[in-house]
C-alpha cells in the first residue's frame, strides 16, 4: 500500500481551508485517503460486497468466503502477471491458452504416461517459459506489437492443447499430497483452499520486487518509455522479456493449481481469461499504455472479481450474466481511479514512490 | 593509457535507411576541454552524439576511448566507461518520480541479496540536494512525478543527473534550449566547473554566441559530415555563424 508524504496545510490550494485548523487536519486526513493508489478498486470493492450481503445472506459465511477465494487464485494470479507485463508496457493475450495447455501437459505425462510428477510439473512449467520467451524474442525482435503477437501464439497453443488429448478431459482420483500442496487440500475445517497462500506469496513477492528494488524501477521505466528507459542504461529488452517469461510461467501455475484443486485438466477450460487478466490488471489501475499500475490493485480487483462471480449465484441470478457484470465493473473502476487521482491532486497529495 | 586523447572517433558513418546521417566524421575530445558542436537542423549533431554514447552503434568507422578501441553495444555500455549525457530529448520517463529518474539504471542499493532493495531514503536526499543546486528550490517533494515539471525544470534534472554522475566525458545535447537566462549561466558555470575538474565536455548548442563563449574548440557540422574545425581564439563568434549559415567564403 502506498503511504503519503504530509504536506500539511502549505500544499492546500483552497483558499480558507489553509486558515481554520479543524478544516486543515480533515484535509490532510482526506489527503492520506487518496494517496492510497487502490482507493478505486476497493470502493467498488465496498459497493459490491454490500450489494451482495444485502441481496443473499449466505454471502458473509465461510463457504461463499472459500468460493469467492478460490475464483479470486483463478484471476489474481494469471492477473498479477499480466499487470506486471502491462507495466512493462507488452500484452499477453497467449495466458489463456497457456492456462489450458501447461497443466493438460502435467496431466499427460504423469497420468497419462508414468512420468514422475515433480518432472511433469516442471516440464510443464519450463514449457510455459519457452512460450513466454518465444512472445518476448518474436515482439522484441520482429518489432510488432505484443498484442498481435500473443493473440497469434495464443490461437496457436489452444490447437495444440485440443489435439494433445483429442479435446477430452484429463482427470486425477488418487490423493497424491502434490495435488494437496496445490489446491486439493483445504484449511482446517473450512472451505477455503490452500491455493490462496500461493495468490499471498506471489503478490507479496512480486508487489515488493516492483517497489523495493531496482529491478522493479526498470519494469516501470520501460513502460513508461522504453527509449528513454535505454538511454539511461535500462536493459530494456532483458526486463521486458523477463516479464513476458514471467506472465506465462504464472499463466500455467495459475492453470495447474486449478487442477490441483479440481483434478481435472480440460483443453478447452478459461478461454475467456485472457480478457479477464486484462480487466484485472486495469481495474487494479493499470494502464493501458504501460509504466503505469499495482500488484495489490490487481489483487483486490481479482477478488472483486470472485466476489460478483459468488454474489451472482448466491443471490439467484444466473452467473451467464457474470461477463456483463464484469463489463459495467471494469467501467466503474476505471471512472473511479480517475476521479480519485484528480481529488487527490485537488488536496495536494504526492504518493510515496 | 596516459597520453592519450579521452575520446577519438576516426571516419565514422551512421544512416538510417538510405538516408545518411552522420559520414566520414572525425572527431575529438581531451580531458579538460570543452568542445562545441554545431550546424543546422539535420545537420546530424545529434546523430553524431548518439554514437558517442552507444545509443547508436555506427555503421562503420573507429572510436578510442582512453586510448583503447571501443565498441558500445548499448548506452549502459557507455555510461559504464564514464560517458555521461544529456539527452535533447532528455531521457526522462514523465510517470515515474523525480528520484527514481534521477537514479533510474544507476539505483542505490542496501541490505544482502536476496534482500538486497532501493536505498530510498538516501536516493530522496541526493536528487534534492543536487536539484537545490541546480537551482530548483521551490520543489516539494522528490516523489513527485515528472510530469509535473515544467520543461526548464526536467531540464535542470536531466543536467543535475548526468553531473551528480559525471565520469569522464560530459555530453549535452542542447542543454539550454528551454532555460532562463540566469539558469543557463547556471549550467555553463557547472559546465566549466566540470571542465576544469579534468572532464571532457561535448555540447551541442544553436546559440553561437553562447558557444563562443564557453567553448575552447568549435566544430561545425553540414549535412552529415565535419564542415570545419576551429580554436575558440583563432575566430569570432560572427565568423563561426557565418560559417554555420554556409557563408564559407567570408
Ligand atoms: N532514428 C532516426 N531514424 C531516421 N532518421 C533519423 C533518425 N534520427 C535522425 N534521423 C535523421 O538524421 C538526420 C540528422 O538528424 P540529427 O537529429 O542528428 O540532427 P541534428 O543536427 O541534431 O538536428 P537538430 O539541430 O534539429 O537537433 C536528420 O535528417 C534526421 O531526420
Ligand atoms: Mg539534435
Amino acid at each position: 500500500m502506498e503511504g503519503v508524504t504530509s504536506q500539511g496545510t502549505g500544499a492546500v490550494t483552497e483558499p480558507g481551508a489553509t486558515r481554520s485548523v479543524g478544516r486543515s487536519s480533515l484535509v490532510s486526513m482526506l489527503a492520506r485517503v487518496f494517496a492510497v493508489q487502490e482507493l478505486g478498486v476497493l470502493a467498488a470493492g465496498l459497493v459490491i460486497g454490500s450489494v451482495f450481503a444485502f441481496l443473499s445472506p449466505e454471502f458473509l459465511t465461510m463457504a461463499s468466503a472459500g468460493s469467492i477465494l478460490a475464483s479470486a487464485v483463478q484471476f489474481g494470479i494469471v492477473g498479477v502477471g499480466v499487470t506486471v507485463l502491462m507495466i512493462a508496457g507488452e500484452f499477453d493475450l497467449s495466458v489463456a491458452s497457456v492456462y489450458s495447455l501447461c497443466p493438460l501437459v502435467m496431466a499427460w505425462l504423469w497420468i497419462d504416461h508414468g512420468v514422475n510428477v515433480f518432472l511433469s510439473l516442471t516440464l510443464a512449467l519450463a514449457l510455459a517459459a519457452s512460450i513466454g520467451a518465444i512472445n518476448g524474442l518474436a515482439t522484441l525482435l520482429l518489432n510488432i506489437p505484443s498484442f498481435i503477437i500473443t493473440l497469434a501464439t495464443g490461437l496457436f497453443w489452444a490447437g495444440v492443447s485440443l489435439n494433445l488429448t483429442g479435446g477430452y478431459p484429463i482427470s486425477y482420483f488418487g490423493t497424491s499430497p502434490v495435488m494437496s500442496w496445490l489446491g486439493a487440500a483445504e484449511m482446517g475445517s473450512s472451505k477455503i483452499s490452500v491455493s490462496i497462500f500461493w495468490l499471498v506469496a506471489i503478490v507479496v513477492i512480486l508487489a515488493s520486487v516492483l517497489r523495493m528494488t531496482a529491478t522493479g524501477n526498470w519494469v516501470f521505466a520501460c513502460g513508461g518509455d522504453g527509449r528513454a528507459a535505454r538511454a539511461m542504461g535500462v536493459p530494456v529488452a532483458v526486463v521486458k522479456l523477463g516479464c513476458f517469461i514471467l506472465s506465462s510461467v504464472l499463466a500455467a501455475f495459475t492453470g495447474i493449481v486449478q487442477f490441483g484443486s479440481f483434478g481435472s485438466a480440460t483443453p478447452t477450460q478459461g478461454s475467456d481469461l485472457a480478457l479477464t487478466a486484462l480487466v484485472v490488471a486495469v481495474v487494479g489501475g493499470g494502464s493501458l499504455m504501460g509504466g503505469r499500475g499495482s500488484i495489490v490493485g490487481a489483487l483486490l480487483a481479482a477478488i472483486v472479481l470472485g466476489m460478483s462471480y459468488t454474489g451472482l449465484v448466491l443471490s439467484g441470478v444466473s452467473t451467464t450474466w457474470f461477463q456483463s457484470f464484469v463489463g459495467f465493473l471494469l467501467l466503474f473502476a476505471v471512472i473511479m481511479n480517475l476521479r480519485m487521482e484528480r481529488l487527490g491532486a485537488r488536496f495536494g497529495v504526492i504518493r510515496k514512490s | 593509457m596516459p597520453g592519450a586523447k579521452l575520446f577519438v572517433l576516426h571516419d565514422v558513418t551512421k544512416s538510417f535507411g538510405n538516408l545518411v546521417a552522420i559520414e566520414g566524421v572525425v572527431f575529438e575530445v581531451d580531458r579538460g576541454e570543452i568542445v562545441g558542436l554545431v550546424g543546422d537542423n539535420g545537420a546530424g549533431k545529434s546523430t553524431l552524439v548518439k554514437v558517442m554514447n552507444g545509443f547508436y552503434s555506427p555503421d562503420r568507422g573507429v572510436m578510442r576511448f582512453d586510448g583503447r578501441p571501443v565498441r558500445f553495444n548499448s548506452p549502459r555500455d557507455a555510461r559504464s566507461v564514464g560517458i555521461e549525457t544529456v539527452y535533447q530529448d532528455l531521457a526522462l520517463i514523465p510517470a515515474l518520480s523525480i528520484w527514481r529518474n534521477f537514479f533510474l539504471g544507476r539505483e542505490l542499493k542496501k541490505g544482502r541479496a536476496p534482500f538486497m532493495h532501493l536505498a530510498k531514503a538516501e536516493m530522496r536526499n541526493i536528487t534534492m540536494v543536487n536539484l537545490r543546486e541546480m537551482g530548483l528550490t521551490r520543489l516539494r517533494s522528490p516523489d513527485e512525478p515528472v510530469d509535473i515539471l515544467s520543461g526548464g525544470e526536467r531540464q535542470a534534472l536531466a543536467i543535475a543527473r548526468a553531473r551528480h554522475f559525471g565520469g569522464s566525458l560530459l555530453v549535452l545535447d542542447e542543454p539550454t534550449s528551454a532555460l532562463s537566462v540566469k539558469e543557463t549561466e547556471k549550467v555553463s558555470e557547472a559546465v566549466r566547473i566540470a571542465r576544469d575538474g579534468g572532464l571532457g565536455v561535448v555540447i551541442i548548442d544553436h546559440n553561437i554566441g553562447h558557444v563562443h563563449r564557453i567553448c575552447d574548440r568549435i566544430v561545425i557540422m553540414e549535412s552529415g559530415r565535419v564542415l570545419n574545425t576551429v580554436r575558440r581564439d583563432e575566430v569570432t563568434a560572427q565568423r563561426v555563424a557565418d560559417m554555420v549559415a554556409g557563408r564559407h567564403a567570408l
